[in-house]
């Protein structure tokens, strides 16, 4: 038999009150769903795709007038008894295909492609070790961060991936433990963090190469002048194992960068700040203090808006980019994680992962007023999360 | 493939030929795609070139008005094993065959531009013919196994071409269907081989054969099936003295019993005279040499090993899959065991089976990890190990459990350094803890203080791309299970390579085609001594949601490796359309976790040879149904183990289940 709340009984998880949570589950704002506050329901569907890393299986979420809703539960990986790991999710532009990172390989993971159409699958490449978040550009070219998160302390890579032919053209080497990659509104940069570095990589996207790299150590944050090439004594974190401030790190684990491509806003996992980081010279213009642990975050489209997975505080802050100023919203569960901004720049799509059998959420939160307004459960430790389309 | 050359003139060494570095263009045209208003060419639009040479490609990228742009372009051969190409373009052939070159290159902006270029690699011409393992001497009357390879210019073996053989006189020395050689009578032919136009010839003397008897003998002639008999021929002279380089080869006639209707293969003959039958009856194995023959036979009967079985009990766990068990007496002399959860809330479950009839549920223990995939008890029965994977701070690791009092299990210490990649299995032998570390190497731990395990030793491979499942140590022997890399052996304390925990020195390893090397188990045969591991497989392919019913693949592969430099793959045990996991062996008996094939039973007595499945050696078959299961009546044995005459084995849909197996009673008229 299986529990009340496994995600697969579908129907029950379609539509979800915000305030309804799971035992053991800290309470949530008594609001009710499109209902509460000054939001307004929504007159089109969202949809989006997100991944349970420890369920192998990759959601099809829908939210619209209806509420939030899994339309579509697609089993992933390989072996069906061992947890594959599906981390990383990318939609291409033209909306025909998704990807998603398989962690888990022997050793290697894979990138596997499926139709938007279908949702079956229709290629497989294998990538670097615990291939993790991805990106994909206009021209197709699928950058995953191979983050190594359980390897020695040895400078990765990204995986460029030719999504066509699902060739993986090249691995570009960055720095130890990659997270996060996104592009430059142009499409021609792409930013990577590594998490055991202190370091932000700008990868040129038509060179397939490193083009600069920022130091983030705390205090210290800085470009890189002339190092291409990854090198020991670049890494942040290590100097400050040297100096003896082991503490001061930034621990970088998510990179986007603003509309106007001047700024990119970085989260600092370990010390709990988003620093706003001008891409001409390296410096900092601004530093949002945060909750504990931020991990991901999304830039909105139409740069006003901020928010930012605490991972650590069961939250996400939504910070107006004009002001400063922020607001913390609770999530469902435990152990929140990615975030999608729709492309109208009104909702916030937040996985949260949940702690052991819980499930996995999709909380939905009303970036103009930081209110929740629906969530829907899925697999466990719902991780990655990317966004596909809005319907009528 | 037809070699064609393009007026180059053609190199006589491999050396020679890469440092040749030639421009092919066949075409003068070229090929472009048109992504929006950027194009990529690249020249020649295809290349035909010889196995060894190199040739170059170029490739522009040209904006709207045609004029050149600066865009990085890439080139990748996506087959591998017959041509490379640089970054500069340069492509290098070291096989023939049908390959191509992927061309992309990103412009300023819009998609990316793609193009292939065909690659037709020919062979260098045939300049020799070897013949490997060709006999001295051949005499009339036999069949010879011989085997020709053709090389190349640049010494390039033709690895998809078979020479053809031809006698210059068949009625001394023909050739068969198969490229069999048959001396037929004494005189001399000429054979040649021949390869893509090019032939060697060798003069042949077939010699009358000396030999003028067989003698066929046996050590036991009424054998059951599945007993491996050895048969020795003689091949003698008219003095009656052993003709040395005189072949023997065997050949078996069968008469299986009668109520055997349309039987099928029922026995084999290997080449060296060792014999197996899968079903009863009569055969008679025929050992020729020359015109000479003796024949011998053979009563087979049924092994009739099957026993019964008794299901005695079920813990039942219906809301979440089980994972591994294992089986122990406790401190206080009653039976227990602990069974891990996969895919849940990181849960391992503890039961009472003194009585097998009445498992019961004693106490639980939750960690933070969606996978509790392993569970070990230290061979005192005080200390358990528990595996995590799916950890929400994803630092895994393991867990040592005091279970001195399985009813209330209490945490000692947790250690996830070097760990935190998920920990699929781990084993404990002797006060030290060998733990998987995120499916690429084994961490030993000495836990012989439970409350502060520490790192002592480690062992990875080093070979491209390695990966591993599983390890099980006995005697100071670590047997790991490693996919393509198959079953490692190493030592870790037995001495015999002079390893240890802190040191430890891989003994041998023994690899197969198929990559899929999940488990393995030592064992030495009680009744021959003989030593072999068994290697089993874990393949799925048509599995991919683990809520639903599945047939997995994979088989058991018996290696004797009484040498470890030398194992031999020997026999096999594989049940049509199921898939084996975990396994055990406790005497002579093999038990088997044969996922939708159930629990299986195996007679592995005697030596071993050919497939086990299909020779009668099956003991007993349980498949254990529960509509009540997480997946209802969906059998998916992950594992057994033999306990006090008892076997328990964990269910991936239903929990733990225990059965006894015994003998079917005579009944007594």
């Amino acid at each position: 038999m299986r529990s009340a709340i496994h995600p697969k009984i579908g129907a029950l998880a379609a539509i979800i009150a915000w305030s309804a949570v799971g035992p053991g589950v800290p309470p949530v704002p008594p609001v009710q769903a499109q209902q509460a506050g000054t939001s307004r329901p929504p007159e089109a569907d969202y949809w989006m795709y997100v991944a349970a890393e420890s369920e192998d299986e990759v959601a099809l979420i829908r939210f619209g007038p209806e509420g939030a809703r899994v339309e579509q539960t697609i089993p992933v990986g390989s072996f069906p008894t061992d947890i594959d790991g599906p981390h990383g999710i990318a939609v291409h532009p033209d909306g025909s295909r998704w990807y998603v990172s398989i962690a888990h390989g022997l050793p290697y993971g894979e990138v596997v492609a499926y139709s938007t159409e279908t949702n079956e699958r229709v290629g497989r490449v294998k990538a670097g070790l615990f291939p993790a978040t991805m990106a994909i550009d206009p021209a197709g070219l699928l950058f995953v961060a191979n983050f190594n998160l359980h390897g020695d302390h040895v400078p990765s890579s990204i995986s460029v991936i030719e999504t066509g032919s699902m060739l993986e053209l090249t691995q570009i080497e960055t720095c130890t433990m990659p997270h996060g990659a996104r592009f430059s509104p142009d499409g021609t940069m792409l930013y990577s963090v590594c998490m055991m570095d202190d370091q932000l990589v700008e990868i040129d996207a038509r060179t397939l190469s490193v083009r600069r790299r920022f130091g983030l150590a705390p205090g210290r944050e800085a470009l890189l002048a002339g190092q291409l090439t990854y090198a020991p004594e670049m890494s942040s974190m290590q100097a400050a194992e040297r100096e003896g401030h082991v503490d001061a790190r930034c621990g970088p684990t998510w990179v986007e960068a603003a509309p106007d491509g001047e700024v990119v806003y970085v989260a600092c996992n370990k010390n709990a700040e988003v620093l706003e980081l001008d891409l001409g010279n390296g410096s900092v213009r601004r530093r949002f203090p945060t909750g504990k642990g931020p991990y991901n975050l999304a830039v909105s489209p139409d740069g006003r808006s901020l928010v930012v997975t605490f991972k650590g505080d069961q939250a996400v802050g939504v910070f107006d980019l004009e002001t400063g100023e922020s607001k913390v919203v609770s999530t469902t569960r435990r152990v929140p994680h990615g975030v999608v901004i729709s492309p109208d720049s009104r909702y916030a799509f937040v996985s949260v992962e949940g702690i052991g059998g819980e499930p996995g959420t999709v909380d939905v939160i009303d970036v103009a007023s930081g209110e929740g307004v629906a969530r829907v459960e899925l697999g466990k430790q719902a991780g990655g999360i990317g966004f596909w389309k809005i319907t009528p | 493939m037809k070699r064609t050359r393009f007026g180059l003139s053609r190199p006589h060494a491999l050396a020679s030929i890469a440092a040749l570095l030639m421009a092919v263009a066949v075409t003068p045209s070229v090929q472009a795609q048109e992504t929006s208003a950027w194009t990529i060419s690249v020249t020649p639009t295809s290349l035909e070139m010889a196995a060894g040479e190199t040739a170059r490609l170029e490739a522009v990228v040209r904006d709207a008005s045609g004029d050149p742009i600066d865009a990085e372009v890439r080139m990748f051969a996506p087959d591998s094993d017959g041509i490379t190409v640089d970054r500069d373009g340069t492509v290098k052939a070291t096989a023939g065959g049908s390959f191509r070159v992927m061309v992309f290159a990103r412009p300023p902006e819009g998609s990316s531009l793609r193009s292939e270029v065909p690659v037709e690699v020919a062979w260098p011409p045939v300049e020799s013919i070897e013949m490997v393992a060709f006999p001295e001497r051949l005499y009339s009357g036999n069949v010879y196994r011989v085997q020709a390879e053709a090389w190349t210019e640049g010494d390039l073996l033709r690895t998809d071409l078979v020479p053809t053989l031809r006698s210059s006189d068949p009625a001394i020395l023909s050739v068969g269907a198969a490229g069999g050689l048959s001396a037929v009578a004494p005189g001399s032919a000429r054979l040649t081989a021949s390869a893509d136009g090019f032939d060697r010839s060798w003069d042949v003397e077939v010699h009358e054969s000396p030999v003028r008897s067989v003698r066929v003998s046996a050590a036991r002639t009424t054998v059951r099936t599945g007993d491996v008999v050895s048969i020795k021929a003689a091949a003698l002279d008219a003095a009656g003295r052993p003709v040395a380089d005189a072949p023997v080869n065997f050949s078996v006639e069968a008469f299986p019993i009668d109520t055997l209707i349309a039987p099928p293969s029922a026995a084999h003959v290997a080449s060296d005279g060792r014999f197996v039958a899968e079903k009863p009856g009569a055969y008679v194995v025929h050992a020729s040499s020359g015109n000479a023959g003796g024949s011998i036979e053979l009563r087979v009967e049924g092994r009739e090993v099957a026993e019964k079985v008794t299901l005695l009990g079920h813990g039942a766990v219906s809301e979440v899959h089980t994972s591994d068990l294992w089986v122990w007496e406790g401190v206080d002399g009653r039976d227990y065991a602990v069974t891990g959860t996969w895919g849940g809330e990181g849960k391992a479950y503890f039961w009472d089976v003194t009585d097998p009839t009445s498992v019961v549920k004693i106490d639980s223990f939750q960690v933070d990890a969606r996978t509790v995939n392993d569970v070990k008890v230290s061979e005192d029965g005080r200390v358990a190990v528990i595996s995590r994977e799916g950890a929400s701070n994803r630092r895994n690791g393991i867990v040592i459990l005091d279970v001195s009092d399985p009813h209330n299990v209490s945490e000692i210490s947790r250690y996830d350094d070097g760990l935190t990649g998920g920990v699929h299995n781990v084993f404990i032998s002797d006060g030290h803890l060998f733990a998987l570390s995120a499916g690429q190497r084994y961490d030993i731990l000495d836990i012989r203080d439970p409350a502060n395990p520490t790192k002592v030793g480690s062992f990875e491979l080093d070979t491209p791309g390695h990966a591993i499942h599983d390890v099980w140590v006995e005697d100071g022997i670590a047997y790991s299970s490693n996919w393509s890399d198959g079953v490692v052996l190493v030592d870790v304390g037995n001495g015999v390579a002079g390893g240890s925990v802190t040191n430890p020195v891989k003994i041998g390893s023994y690899a197969y085609p198929s990559g899929g090397n999940h488990a393995a188990f030592p064992f030495r045969s009680e009744s021959t001594g003989k030593f072999y591991v068994i290697a089993g497989d874990e393949i799925m392919p048509e599995c991919a949601d683990p809520d639903r019913p599945c047939v997995a693949e994979g088989y058991l592969h018996f290696i004797e490796f009484s040498d470890p430099e030398n194992p031999v793959e020997v026999a096999r045990y594989q049940v049509p359309e199921a898939g084996s996991h975990n396994f055990w062996v406790e005497g002579d008996r093999l038990y088997v976790g044969y996922y939708n094939g159930g629990l299986r039973v195996v007679d592995i007595s005697g030596d071993l040879m050919g497939d086990l499945y299909r020779q009668g050696r099956e003991i007993a078959v349980y498949r254990a149904w529960d509509a009540e299961g997480f997946v209802a009546n969906t059998p998916m044995t992950w594992g057994p183990q033999p306990h006090k005459g008892n076997v328990f084995f964990s269910e991936f849909n239903s929990g733990l289940w225990a059965v006894r197996i015994e003998p079917v009673r005579e009944l007594v008229p």
